[in-house]
Order: structure tokens, then sequence, then C-alpha cells
């Protein structure tokens, strides 16, 4: 037969109880199929419950718990620290953004001192009493460079296997 | 799941499902990996199952995608699926035990000998065997027999005794 006998469901409960009724016993008497399904369910159970003989290293109930208890708060960690540097990156934006409308809405003045004085843009920018140009100038230098030194810690982190967040072994 | 209950559950199934892991990888240092692999990730999960029964049909549905994940790796990186290697036959089982069940088992696929262990070792229901393999219910029945049928001819079964009945 190539396809499984109808009556398999029968002689699978009976054999997963261990209760043979009358109409098991008459079918499993006159039908290969079932037959088979019996001594292939007793050897596949004396060969699961045969003691192996390389014994398990389980690890203990304690020790997954708090490891994963460990594993959850490093991915909360690495996703506050994710969201940061996004945080960072957009604000250093803004203040750059900030800097640079400034001397534009300003650049009559700017340029002047720029040229004949032969200052930077950023002296320029001082000399003319641009106090908040000067803060968004240097708050987008302190928050790209945060993020980069970040970064760069992040990669070394990588290079070197010490890694946020342990992955699973190949 | 607090911790005394994980505790439980922990200790009703580890030696079961390592079982299942060395059958189906044949490695025990494998087996001891993926296991604690899978506790993990049903831990962090959090899973809220009905009961034990659900709660353990998950566990093996992880750690059968466990095994499947590193062949599939395996594969990427040899360009073969190592699954049906030889194994020596000391890691297999007890020499004093029937070796030819243990080496028939071998040249099973891995669904196959998912299918069988989860079938007849676990005593795992059509319906939990689709949950824990991603298969239909109504094909579990047709995969269960052809994985049968060819552990029967490896072993070249052949006789049956009918068992009396039973009250």
């Amino acid at each position: 037969m190539t396809k499984p006998c109808p009556k398999e469901s029968l002689i699978e409960t009976a054999c997963r109880s261990g209760v043979w009724d009358e109409a098991a016993c008459t079918h499993l008497a006159t039908c290969a199929d079932c037959q088979e399904l019996v001594l292939v369910a007793k050897e596949m159970l004396r060969f699961g419950t045969a003691p192996p003989v390389p014994q398990p290293n389980l690890p203990s109930a304690a020790f997954l718990w708090h490891r994963a208890y460990t594993l959850n708060q490093e991915e909360i960690l690495h996703r506050t620290r994710r969201w940061m540097r996004w945080f960072y990156l957009a604000a250093g934006s803004v203040f750059g953004v900030g800097f640079g409308g400034w001397t534009w809405l300003h650049w009559g003045l700017v340029k002047a001192d720029f040229v004949s004085g032969s200052q930077s843009v950023l002296a320029a920018t001082a000399s003319n009493g641009g106090k908040a140009g000067i803060l968004l100038f240097w708050l987008t230098v302190l928050l790209f460079g945060f993020n980069l030194l970040w970064t760069w810690q992040e990669w070394r982190g990588l290079k070197t296997g010490l890694r946020a967040y342990p992955r699973t072994k190949d | 799941m607090d911790e005394s209950e994980f505790s439980r559950f922990h200790h009703q199934t580890a030696r079961p499902l390592w079982a299942y892991l060395h059958r189906l990888t044949s490695d025990p240092a494998l087996a001891d990996d993926l296991l604690q692999e899978a506790y993990l990730r049903l831990l962090r999960s959090r899973v809220t199952a009905p009961d034990e029964i659900h709660l353990k049909a998950y566990l093996y549905r992880i750690a059968t995608n466990l095994v499947h994940d590193h062949w599939n790796r395996q594969k990427q990186k040899t360009g073969y699926v190592a699954e049906a290697r030889q194994m020596a036959p000391e890691t297999l089982v007890d020499p004093t035990q029937d070796f030819a069940m243990a080496q028939a088992f071998q040249k099973l696929t891995l669904q196959e000998r998912s299918l069988l262990w989860l079938a007849y070792v676990e005593g795992h229901l059509h319906r939990e065997i689709s949950q824990v393999l991603h298969l239909k219910e109504g094909s579990i029945r047709v995969l269960l027999f052809r994985a049968r049928r060819k552990l029967a001819q490896l072993l070249q079964l052949e006789e049956v005794t009918v068992p009396k009945e039973k009250p």
C-alpha cells in the first residue's frame, strides 16, 4: 500500500495509551501497515528512552533565567543607545543648519570682516555679535564628534569581538 | 512565567529535549548549545502559553528551527548538508543497545527524524507535531506513514505479535 491505513488512528491511540480493545486487536491482526506502525513505534520508544553514552551537559534553570534577564537588559540598553545616536545626529544637524542659517542671514557683516580683516568665518561671526551662531557651531561640532567617537568605539568593539550583543554560535 | 515555574518546566523538559536534539544532530556538544539557545529564546520571547503542553510544543518548535538554521548555515559554509554524516558508534548509543536502529535513524532526513521522534517517543498528537514542524495537520499522517515505512525498510522489520486485548 502507498497510502496510510484509514484505521491508523485507532492503532496509534492504542499504542499511545497501551490499551488494546477488541476492534484494535482484530484490525491489527489483518493490517500489514498497522503492524508496521506498531513495530516502528516500539523500536522508536526503545531507542528514544535508551540513555545516550555522552551525558548531557545541561545548564541549570537559574543560569538560563539570569542569562535571559541579562540579554534582555543588554537589548534594552542597545536599543536606547541606538535612539540616542539618532537623537545626537538629528540635533547636530539642526544646530548645523541653525549656524549656517544665521551666517547666511548676517552674511553682509560677516563678509566685510572676513574679507577686510582676513578672519575666519567663525571669528567674523563672533566679532559681529553672533554668540548664538558660535554656540550653534560648537554644539554641532560636539554632537557630531560624540557620534563619531561612539561609532569608532563600536567599530573597535566589533573588530576585537567585544560586541554589546553576544550572538549565537555558528 | 516566573523563575520557579520556569525551573519546574526546565526540570521536566530539559532531558527529553536534549535527547531530541542529540538524535537530530548526532552531536552531543551541538545539542548542548542548541538546548541552551532554545531555552534562552523561549524566555526572551515572553510567550504566553495557555498551558505547559503548548509551552513545550513552542520550545520544541524553537529547537527544531535552530537545528534547521544550523544545517542551513552549514550548507552555506560548506556547500553541502552534513546532516547525514556518520558519527562514531560510541557517540550514538550505548554499545550494548541496538546499534542498527541508530544507524538507520541517521539515514533518515531531518524532517523524518523529527516526525518519528515527536510521534512515538514524545507521544505528540498530529496537531501538535504540525505546530512544531510548521506543517499542515492533514499532511502529518502521510509524512509519518512514509517515514515509518522508510525506517521499517532500513531496519527490515517483519514480524509483529498482536497484543492481547486489555480491558
